[in-house]
């Protein structure tokens, strides 16, 4: 599995990936939130008849009790599953579909069905399609939990209705580094917009990446909800570029300086934490943005960036690192794939 | 003034602690209150709010309510904020629309509907399936099989009659 982030897609300077998520549940079985062995087995065998009824668009089921851990850690790095499917007291599965990364469908999460589709850049409309490819074969019997009042039925109050989560994940050094996140974050806030660090801290989160998703799930439709969060998206972009810019007539000298340092300690040190590793990495891309390095490509560091992480390295490596064994494969995996396209 | 806790957003909370007799203040923002639990942002706590003041005004609580499928009472869904399943909506009718309102500021679906309720000619309901789905389910599977059987003509057509539903929603 290559993953979908080692593919380029639309405005990838500022935005990795576009993820959209619907929250599905069969009527008539208790909510994976009961913790209720038996209808978790039931909506698993549901979703492998439904499955096997389209054969040949090649969807796949699997039963995450019997992945090893390393393999569901891994696909929690690359966000094709949650944390919270790692460990479960009850069974858990997770579908896929044959040839295409983008779609992972968790079963008995939170909810019987959580439809995911992850693509790079921002391709939100795309990936409420794949979403909606799946919707439409697993809807079979029993059929969704749905009130025609308050839409679809939900584990969490805060899914009911259209159980539709728009998130992109953005990466924002700039604006970041202009101090402008903390209004941008209160802005978003009112507009009823969620703003999450991918890793750390809200206001200053490692690798300046964010996350940024609907909050409300109900009293609109899917395609104001989705065009919504997307022209908010493309409104952060302009900013971010913006932003950069400055950056880069303000800061001159110090900051090519800057980008220049965190390519020569990439290319050239041993041993990488993951912190440092993010943070290097990030600034890279922000030079790369800016047309620094015409030999990289923006897509090549996302890739590093989620190839470094501790299961994605074990899972490449074949075999359980410890930390210190990670921070020198992570080095030299950076090393010779930032090597390979001087060449 | 910053605050204590992340040093990076405003304080807007003064938190004062009495630790080893000695009177401690801290002043957090708004979100490490929260994540400190000093303030509540959980659904669990919209809801004891909300069923307090339905207390109030009707004198008994749906606190001895239980749902008949999956046995949640208030009490539970108060400590996990998910509910059992999807009868708790029934059951908790009153309640679920006052907590869907303050989280979403409505509780009126707008987008869409799985079903198509199809009827049979006395007029009664005989089945809820999503016609649009099924029908592009059916349309994908020709298209597939139109490509392995190398009828490349065929299966741009059904790939651009597919293409107009997905477009047409
Ligand atoms: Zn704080
Ligand atoms: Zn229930």
């Amino acid at each position: 599995m290559s993953g979908w982030f080692t593919k380029s897609g639309p405005m990838q300077d500022v935005v990795i990936s576009s993820r959209v998520r619907l929250a599905r549940n069969f009527k008539s079985l208790p909510f994976p939130t009961s913790e209720n062995i038996k209808s978790a087995e039931e909506s698993i065998s549901i979703v492998k008849k439904a499955v096997d009824s389209v054969k040949n668009l090649n969807f796949k089921v699997i039963d995450l009790g019997s992945l090893p851990q390393l393999d569901q850690e891994y696909l929690v790095e690359i966000h094709m599953m949650s944390t919270d499917m790692v460990g479960k007291k009850i069974p858990t599965a997770l579908v896929i579909k044959e040839g295409n990364e983008n779609l992972a469908v968790m079963v008995n999460e939170e909810d019987h069905l959580r439809i995911q589709s992850l693509m790079p850049g921002l391709q939100l409309e795309d990936a409420y399609k794949q979403c909606l490819e799946f919707e439409g074969i697993a809807e079979f019997q029993p059929k969704y939990a749905f009130s025609h009042e308050i839409g679809y039925l939900t584990s969490c109050p805060t899914n009911t209705g259209t159980g539709l989560r728009a998130s992109a994940m953005v990466h924002l050094p700039a604006l970041e580094k202009t101090d402008k996140m903390e209004s941008l974050i209160d802005q978003c806030r009112k507009m009823g917009v969620a703003v999450r660090g991918f890793h750390g801290e809200n206001t200053k989160s490692l690798g300046s990446c964010y996350q940024i998703s609907n909050q409300v799930t109900m009293g609109f439709t899917e395609h104001e909800i989705i065009s919504g969060i997307d022209n908010l998206i493309k409104n952060i972009i302009q900013l971010e570029r913006e932003a950069r810019e400055t950056l880069r007539s303000k800061f001159g000298i110090t900051f090519d300086d800057m980008i220049f340092r965190a390519y020569g300690i990439l290319t050239n040190a041993r041993m990488l934490t993951s912190e440092e590793a993010l943070r290097l990495l990030s600034e890279l891309k922000l030079g790369i943005d800016l047309g620094m390095f015409a030999e990289y490509d923006t897509t090549d560091i996302i890739a590093l960036m989620s190839n470094v992480q501790p299961a994605s390295l074990q899972k490449i490596s074949g075999k359980i690192l410890s930390p210190g064994e990670r921070d020198i494969l992570r080095a030299n995996i950076i090393r010779e794939k930032l090597k390979s396209k001087t060449e | 003034m910053l605050c204590d806790r992340c040093k990076a957003r405003n304080a807007t909370i003064r938190k004062i602690q009495v630790v080893n007799f000695h009177k401690q203040e801290m002043n957090l923002c708004n979100q490490c209150a929260v994540e400190l639990g000093y303030i509540g942002n959980n659904i669990g706590s919209l809801f004891s709010t909300l069923l307090n003041m339905d207390n109030i005004y009707n004198g008994v609580g749906a606190f001895d309510k239980k749902c008949p499928v999956c046995n949640s009472s208030i009490n539970t869904i108060n400590k996990t904020g998910k509910f059992g399943c999807s009868e708790c909506y029934d059951t908790f009718n009153k309640e679920v629309r006052a907590l869907l309102r303050k989280i979403h500021g409505n509780c009126a679906h707008k987008g869409a509907t799985p079903y198509v309720v199809a009827k049979n000619d006395a007029g009664e309901s005989i089945a809820d399936v999503s016609k649009r789905q099924m029908e592009l389910v059916k349309l994908k599977q020709l298209m597939q099989e139109a490509v392995d059987s190398e009828e490349f003509e065929k299966a741009a057509e059904l790939r651009d009659r597919i293409k107009a539903i997905e477009e047409g929603e």
